[in-house]
């Protein structure tokens, strides 16, 4: 009979999952599940790699980024470049577009996922290195990256 | 018996989402219903003219949590027509097989809020856990559960693995087999015909005459699917046909989207066959793009998305106005529970799958207290719609 035949084998279906099969949940914190390799957790800044170009900033969709940038004059007279970055992270969204604009591969996203603070000033990445004076940039760039 | 009127909403422990219902009823029976939005409008609109096209991606993505790759396509479709690149053929491959899974995705989740409006816990939980094989696809591909950020203006960020291609065979036959478990529960259990046939009804010339789309119009009869009448990404490409049915009812809408699930499977593994080896996944786009205006619209899982895009020839659009499918059923969902019972208005207002987050965007009301009605003539609508 037709009819009986859905409900029967969700029956058969209920007794499976409740002999054989494991939950389809885990017991989070005690197991947790490996998030996959595309997974964009905590971002991670190299200031080592960044030439304050500012493209991430220009394109964060969230301003979460501010490129701070400052020339200092050294001691032979010539000017150098130098500042630093500065991340609001609780406005972050995730969506990985500063990774894609930096042409110099200086953010990444970890596999951290528990990112919760208990203020919002925690959440503030800040990658000072030296004293540096404010300076909006301003790039000009003519192609998506 | 008198008639009764009450509201229900914004506020309302049976909503998900803020919006205010308004029904009149003769005893158990509902004779008549109103509805209101305009709880959520979050400017979206608005602000993609102060953001530039990059930024506009991620602010049209989080129109809608469930069909976020659905606005990105054709908003990234929009602004490609008036930049005139040409997406790599790969990458087209790849969005639309992103377009299916999203469909899966969604149709699964709604069977199962389905199910829960009804009292089928037990199909509740089943669809959500079989929703999970695709989630993890979407996850694999993507790094997000939601949100996938996949599309970019001139293709997409990911290229697909032979290795993932391996997973998402597997993944998707078992998906096709559970949908196909799903399509005869559909129609041959007694406890969800009794809840699901007869209900919402509401017929095909209707629904059309109401401006409605997607699942609820194709359940009417009508073969109106933007994919079939439109082609957009390569669906020209690939075999399927567009499901429809003549019930009307709830149970209509369900049996199409559960056949929508089988034949996105199909489209998903027909799109890894056909895709070519290799090559560029993304082609080069300007940052300012030429002055213009332009509409594009894509099947989104609930209906016909349309997105219109004007371009003043800076980095920043000028206009962006979207269009969601919600907002097309909305006046069909009212038909659907007048002259029902009052227990079924949850399962009728839920066939259309609403997203009221995502119709939010601006709304003239008519004065309550004074019943006056605003009319605007198509001039008048024309100007309000090209003011920024
Ligand atoms: S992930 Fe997105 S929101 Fe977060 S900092 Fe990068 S661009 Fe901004
Ligand atoms: S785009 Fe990269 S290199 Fe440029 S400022 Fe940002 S992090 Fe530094």
């Amino acid at each position: 009979m037709p009819r009986r035949f859905g409900i029967a084998a969700m029956a058969m279906e209920l007794m499976e999952s409740l002999l054989v099969q494991k939950p389809a949940t885990v017991i989070y914190p005690v197991e947790r599940l490996e998030p996959p390799e595309r997974f964009r957790g905590r971002l991670r800044f190299n200031p080592d790699e960044c030439s304050l170009c500012g493209l991430c900033q220009r394109d964060c969709p969230a301003d979460v980024i501010k490129v701070v940038r400052k020339r200092v004059e050294k001691e032979d007279g010539t000017k150098e470049l130098t500042g630093h970055l500065e991340f609001e992270m609780d406005r972050c969204v995730f969506c990985g577009q500063c990774a894609q604009s930096c042409r110099k591969g200086a953010i990444t996203f970890t596999h951290e996922f528990e990112l919760a603070q208990p203020s919002r000033e925690l959440f503030m990445m800040d990658t000072r290195t030296e004293d540096t004076a404010d300076e909006e940039c301003d790039v000009d760039e003519d192609t998506v990256p | 018996m008198p008639k009764l009127s009450f509201p229900i909403g914004p506020q309302h422990p049976a909503l998900k989402e803020p919006e205010n219902l308004r029904f009149t009823v003769d005893g158990e029976l509902v004779v008549d219903a109103d509805i209101r939005i305009g709880y959520v409008h979050r400017s979206i609109e608005r602000s993609c003219s102060e953001r530039n096209y990059v930024q506009d991606l991620y602010l049209c993505e989080r129109v809608c949590g469930i069909c976020s790759n659905a606005h990105t396509l054709a908003y990234s479709m929009a602004i490609e027509k008036l930049a005139d690149v040409e997406v790599p053929e790969r990458a087209q491959y790849i969005r639309m097989m992103m377009h299916e899974f999203e469909r899966i995705h969604s149709h699964m989740l709604w069977l199962g809020v389905a199910a829960h409006e009804i009292g089928f816990e037990t199909l509740f939980m089943y669809a959500w856990r079989d929703r999970e094989i695709i989630q993890d696809i979407l996850e694999m591909v993507s790094g997000n559960r939601g949100h996938y950020a996949m599309t970019t203006l001139g293709g997409v960020r990911y290229d697909i693995t032979d290795e993932m291609a391996g997973k998402i065979r597997e993944g998707l036959a078992t998906l096709r087999q559970r949908a196909e478990h799903y399509a005869d529960i559909a129609t041959t259990e007694a406890t969800f015909l009794k809840r699901t046939v007869g209900v919402g009804v509401v017929s095909g010339d209707r629904c059309q005459q109401l401006g409605a789309c997607g699942p609820v119009v194709r359940a009417s009869g009508k073969d109106y699917d933007v994919r079939a009448y439109f082609p957009y990404l390569k669906y020209d490409n690939v075999e399927w046909e567009v499901r429809t049915s003549e019930l009307c009812d709830v149970l209509g809408r369900t049996i199409v989207r559960v056949q929508e699930v089988i034949d996105a499977c199909d489209i998903s593994i027909q799109c890894l066959d056909l895709m070519p080896e290799g090559g560029e996944i993304q082609a080069k786009f300007p940052r300012k793009v030429p002055e213009g205006e332009v509409t594009s619209r894509v099947e989104a899982q609930r209906g016909e998305l349309i997105y219109y895009v004007r371009s003043d020839g800076s980095d920043v659009p000028e206009r962006v106005k979207i269009r969601t499918p919600t907002l097309a059923n909305l006046p069909a969902s009212i038909e659907m529970v007048i002259g029902g019972q009052i227990a079924d208005i949850p399962i009728a207002f839920a066939s259309i799958d609403p997203c009221f987050s995502c119709t939010d965007r601006m709304v003239v009301l008519d004065d309550i207290s004074t019943g006056d009605r605003r009319t605007m003539s198509w001039a008048e609508l024309v100007k309000l719609g090209k003011r920024k």
